[in-house]
């Protein structure tokens, strides 16, 4: 089967400085990638790069989406064509409400015009499945919002969207229990119905208990430095990145 | 038109460099005024009356003295609303202004709210293409009352207009005044509150859009009297093709206002490279103990804003455009009376939800 | 740290009202007022050239025709009647310290001029009164081609050409009525050129002393920074104290060329009594970078707004300053931004302290021209207020006309706060020191952006004038 997402060679730097140094990737339809590594190794440095943040340079290397190449791509064409990124922290935009946002980024998606009546049915589904109060969507993206509430009104667009890569950085990180529960179901369900291929950035693991995991990558000081399948998650979660981190095994 | 002169308005209290052009404006005055024929609803509760201008004079609006002259030499009488102590009326008095085609209109209202008392005014000013109008309220707010004073503007393409507000508030007052500007070829607005009794507090909310020639002079004061006193005022709109907007907002930290705070923000959003705005934010202050803040951020969508944005697949024009309905929503939302919420967002809803 | 303090407490604001009791007979004065007469008689003593005459003559028609601005501290205190717009030691400039007279010297030397020409500066040039006694540069500068004098040798000598393209182009004397009498009475102040690509690594200065009373001095200071170069300029000013009015009406023009990079620096601390009107503008071409740093303690009244035209892309500009308005001052300072050319930046950051019953204004505005795309401007100025008696005023302007630009304002006025000074307190400190130790730390980011000497001495001024802020 041929790569939905294909990263070859990527440098990517910010602000002249740079972070990546040559990352490989590839993630096919619907496989689940999990991207672990210590702080300031470049993980939200991947993702910004493969959603096309105008912050982050890529200096050389190429992003395929599709077998397209899409490096030098707008953002809101990738978006189009099905990737999604769940950001660390949410923007609070006030008199934009959650509701007509999704319900706008859907039509410019599809270039058609969505019922009202279609779209609360669904929005409703999905508000329900992340024990979110109706209500919510009603009321202005993310103001006002707590932290839990704001990853939860990411998963929502993520549902609401169907992206066929959604990229989750930390989407975990700063919730209690019930809260990674229930972002975790949000998950569960785009995997299995929507057949939603993932790459999850996270320092934690309990999001990923109940998630299918095909791979695992390693990331250390802007280059991939392990690969492996789902049980490379509890080594690290053992032992740590110290192994990657020697300089032994750099230079 | 007949024919025309001018006077000096919206004048900045504390003037600054000639060159900038941003000291003050000039009004175009016609020579003949006569007064608006209003639509009035929900008055129970209140007694209206009609007086001479004497009460108007005591206290100070925001487009200045001139106007004030202006207006009383005028002849045109003033109607007073009076809310009587402790009286909270529960619906908003109605004031609907549509002025006809070439119409030539002046209106005074004197808004007296005794002690205790609760008002919510809901002012909406409407238009054919062409004419000119002018508003002046003026505004008692006696000890721990409260008035809320919601303007809707949405005039025709060559219509010219003013609303000049002065406000005064007693002991605990407080004074709400929310502007939603959405259409109108030239428009002076003048607003100030002077804060006199202590712990009383004066918010501000004004949402404007600006498109083709039309031009917004805006001077908005908030003067810190008595002690403890607080302002906020938040303004926030968008300019597209060859808008034109002036900006002045004071706060007043006068001597003696100890313990007042006055914040002010603006945002402005620039949709196209030909149009023009002008901020003036002035803190004056003359006490101690009192804390000024002001903030203003001008020009295109902040970028993180913009790829959060387009990251969920919106064109930059989308986000534009959504991002400037979002402003006027936003003081639309604040409106704090349901009723008057939904009627001012029906000005507005697109046409599609309607039909559902 | 606190019995350093102490000592620093110890420095004695006298040195600045020093001053010789000095005879008449040992100056040259020019009668007092301004008139056609005297703008004559000034241009013959300087031996001006034909073109400079006019100029001073047409500059004194538009002088009378101008009116005082509407906006402002007053000025009524200032009568031109009175002042004397030209007053000449004695003496022959020269670039040999000994051969300064005794009793200027002392003065220089009591400031601690030539001490600092020998430890970190390439140059020096010190104005008494209206006119320059002293001025050196150091080999290692002029063998790079580096050109620092006097602006009227400069007018006779193989520069006078772009002096006479330059001098007052970027503040033509129909900017205000102030430039105008500049433009008509001017005399002393530097020429500074550095060639393309020559770096100044060590800062050149000129110290500005105003000793006559009721004297005016009209300084203009001309700088030229070529393609690639950079220089750090710093300006120092004093003046003692007499009962009569003193007036400043300097000019300052800075040409930063290409990819040039010019910083200019100043501790004013003039006497207060004096009106201080002065006038600085910098134009900043592609890539040039203009940074400005400037404290402003002394003065009466003080109109100062320091302006920078970026005219070429991507051309930068930095202002920093801090003002403290003490009793019988009314300060208003700030800074002029106009952006004209793509990709330019502007960063203003201030800080005001009012004490005692002084007035301080910030005052500002920044234009951003419809070719300005990609434009940055960011400003943020604080205010603190010591006391009641006092005032503070932030009156900034912006003007933007085109959408692509970020411009952010940020304005804050507030007091020490009681928790921060109970927080040092309970560490030991005595209140003075506390409320001291606080505004220095408020003024810091200027402090901070001076040359060691100066931010020592901006941190005794602010001493100085924190001494006896607790009643």
């Amino acid at each position: 089967m041929a790569d939905l997402l294909n990263v070859k060679d990527l440098c990517v730097s910010v602000e002249e400085k740079g972070i990546l140094h040559g990352i490989n990737l590839s993630v096919k339809r619907g496989e689940t990638h999990v991207l672990m590594g210590p702080n300031g190794a470049g993980k939200s440095t991947l993702g910004n790069a493969i959603m096309g943040n105008p912050r982050y340079t890529v200096e050389s290397g190429k992003i395929l989406f599709e077998g397209e190449d899409i490096t030098e791509e707008a953002v809101d064409k990738r978006a189009r064509r099905g990737i999604y990124l769940s950001f660390q922290n949410p923007l609070e935009v006030p008199g934009v409400t959650l509701g007509n946002f999704i319900r706008s980024a859907m039509e410019q998606r599809s270039g058609k015009r969505i019922r009202l009546w279609d779209f609360k049915k669904e929005m409703k589904k999905a508000l329900e499945l992340l024990h979110m109060d109706p209500s919510y969507a009603e009321r202005d993206l993310n103001v006002g919002f707590s932290g839990g509430e704001k990853k939860k009104a990411e998963i929502l667009q993520l549902l609401m969207l169907k992206p066929a890569l959604a990229i989750l950085d930390e989407t975990d990180s700063g919730l209690d229990v019930d809260a990674v529960r229930t972002v975790s179901e949000g998950v569960e369900e785009y995997q299995k119905s929507m057949d939603g291929a993932l790459i999850i950035i996270t320092h934690a693991t309990r999001i990923l208990e109940s998630l299918k995991v095909d791979r695992t990558h390693i990331i250390v000081n802007g280059r991939m430095e392990d690969e492996g399948d789902a049980s490379l998650v509890d080594r690290i979660n053992q032992e740590g990145f110290e192994r990657y981190m020697t300089p032994v095994s750099k230079v | 038109m007949s024919e025309e002169r001018n006077i000096t308005v919206n004048k900045l209290p504390s003037p600054t460099f000639r060159w900038l052009g941003m000291n003050s404006a000039l009004l175009p005055v016609p020579e003949k005024l006569k007064e608006g024929k209003p639509v009035l609803k929900d008055t129970e509760e209140l007694s209206a009356s009609e007086t001479d201008y004497t009460l108007m004079r005591n206290i100070a609006g925001g487009m200045g003295e001139e106007l004030d002259r202006m207006a009383e030499e005028s002849g045109i009488p003033v109607r007073e609303f009076h809310i009587g102590a402790g009286i909270s009326k529960k619906d908003a008095l109605y004031i609907s202004l549509h002025y006809g085609e070439g119409e030539q209109a002046l209106n005074l209202f004197s808004i007296r709210a005794e002690e205790g008392s609760e008002l919510t005014i809901f002012m909406d000013f409407s238009s054919e293409k062409a004419g000119y109008a002018g508003v002046q309220t003026k505004l008692s707010i006696e000890k721990g009352a409260r008035v809320r004073l919601i303007q809707v503007q949405r005039l025709g393409e060559d219509f010219c207009f003013f609303h000049d507000i002065g406000a005064k508030t007693g002991e605990g007052a407080e004074f709400d005044e929310r502007e939603i500007l959405l259409s109108g070829r030239q428009s002076f607005h003048g607003i100030r509150t002077d804060l006199s009794g202590r712990e009383s507090r004066f918010e501000s909310a004004i949402g404007y859009l600006l498109k083709k020639e039309e031009r917004l002079d805006i001077n908005l004061i908030a003067n810190h009297i008595g002690e403890k006193t607080e302002s906020r005022i938040d303004s926030d709109g968008v300019l597209r093709d060859h808008a034109f907007k002036l900006f002045r907002g004071t706060i007043d930290l006068r001597k003696g206002a100890k313990g007042a705070v006055g914040n002010e923000m603006e945002t402005v959003l620039l949709m196209n490279d030909t149009v023009v705005n002008q901020t003036v934010p002035v803190i004056l202050c003359d006490e101690e103990d009192v804390e000024g803040n002001h903030g203003a951020s001008i020009g295109r969508l902040d970028e993180d804003m913009l790829f959060y944005m387009q990251s969920r697949g919106m064109e930059k024009e989308a986000v534009y455009e959504m991002m400037a309905d979002a402003k006027i929503d936003a003081v639309i939302n604040g409106i704090s009376d349901e009723k008057l919420r939904e009627q001012v967002k029906s000005y507005r809803r697109r046409e599609d939800e309607e039909a559902v | 740290m606190a019995r350093e303090r102490t000592e620093v407490n110890d420095i004695d604001r006298s040195i600045y009202d020093f001053r010789y009791e000095e005879k008449d007979s040992d100056f040259y004065k020019i009668k007092e007022g301004l008139d056609r007469e005297i703008v004559e008689e000034i241009s013959e003593k300087k031996k001006d050239p034909a073109w400079m005459r006019d100029f001073r003559l047409r500059s004194l028609e538009i002088y009378n025709e101008k009116s005082i601005p509407t906006w402002g501290p007053p000025i009524d205190g200032l009568d031109m009647k009175n002042i004397v717009t030209y007053v000449k030691p004695k003496t022959k400039m020269t670039a040999d310290w000994d051969e300064v007279p005794k009793d200027i010297k002392e003065t220089f030397d009591k400031l601690g001029i030539p001490q600092a020409e020998r430890k970190s500066l390439a140059g020096v040039g010190a104005q008494y009164d209206s006119e320059l006694v002293y001025h050196n540069l150091q080999e290692e500068a002029a063998s790079k081609g580096v050109v620092y004098t006097d602006l009227e040798s400069a007018l006779h000598g193989p520069y006078a050409k772009m002096i006479e393209e330059h001098f007052m182009h970027l503040v033509p004397p129909t900017d205000h009525k102030f430039a105008a009498l500049h433009g008509a009475v001017w005399s002393g102040g530097s020429f500074v050129y550095v060639p393309k690509g020559v770096s100044v690594e060590i800062p050149l200065q000129s110290y500005f002393r105003l000793n006559a009373p009721g004297a005016g001095q009209f300084e203009h200071t001309l700088i030229i920074v070529d393609e690639g170069a950079y220089l750090h300029f710093i300006e120092g000013c004093s003046a003692p104290k007499y009962n009569i009015a003193n007036l400043h009406a300097g000019c300052v023009e800075l040409f930063v060329g290409k990819n040039a990079h010019l910083r200019y620096s100043t501790i004013e601390n003039w006497s207060k009594n004096m009106y201080n009107l002065n006038t600085k503008r910098a134009i900043v071409a592609e890539g040039g970078t203009m940074e400005w740093v400037s404290g402003s303690f002394g003065s009466h009244v003080s109109y100062l707004y320091p302006m920078t035209i970026l005219n070429g892309r991507g051309a930068k500009s930095e202002f920093t300053g801090v003002t403290f308005a003490g009793h019988g001052q009314n300060l208003d300072t700030g800074a002029k931004m106009v952006h004209n050319a793509e990709d330019t930046s502007s960063y203003i950051n201030t800080r005001s302290i009012s004490k005692d019953g002084g007035v301080s204004t910030y005052r500002s505005s920044v234009v951003i021209g419809r070719n300005a795309k990609n434009a940055k401007s960011a400003v943020s100025c604080q205010s603190l207020m010591l006391d009641s008696d006092s005032r503070s005023d932030t009156i900034p302007a912006m003007d933007v006309r085109t959408q692509q630009a970020d411009v952010g304002h940020e304005a804050r006025i507030g007091r020490i706060s009681d928790d921060a000074v109970f927080y040092l307190m309970s560490r030991g400190l005595s209140e003075e020191d506390a409320r001291a130790m606080i505004v220095s730390g408020f003024a810091d980011t200027v402090s901070k952006e001076l040359p060691l000497e100066y931010a020592v001495e901006m941190n005794n001024l602010i001493r100085l004038e924190m001494v006896g802020a607790i009643g």
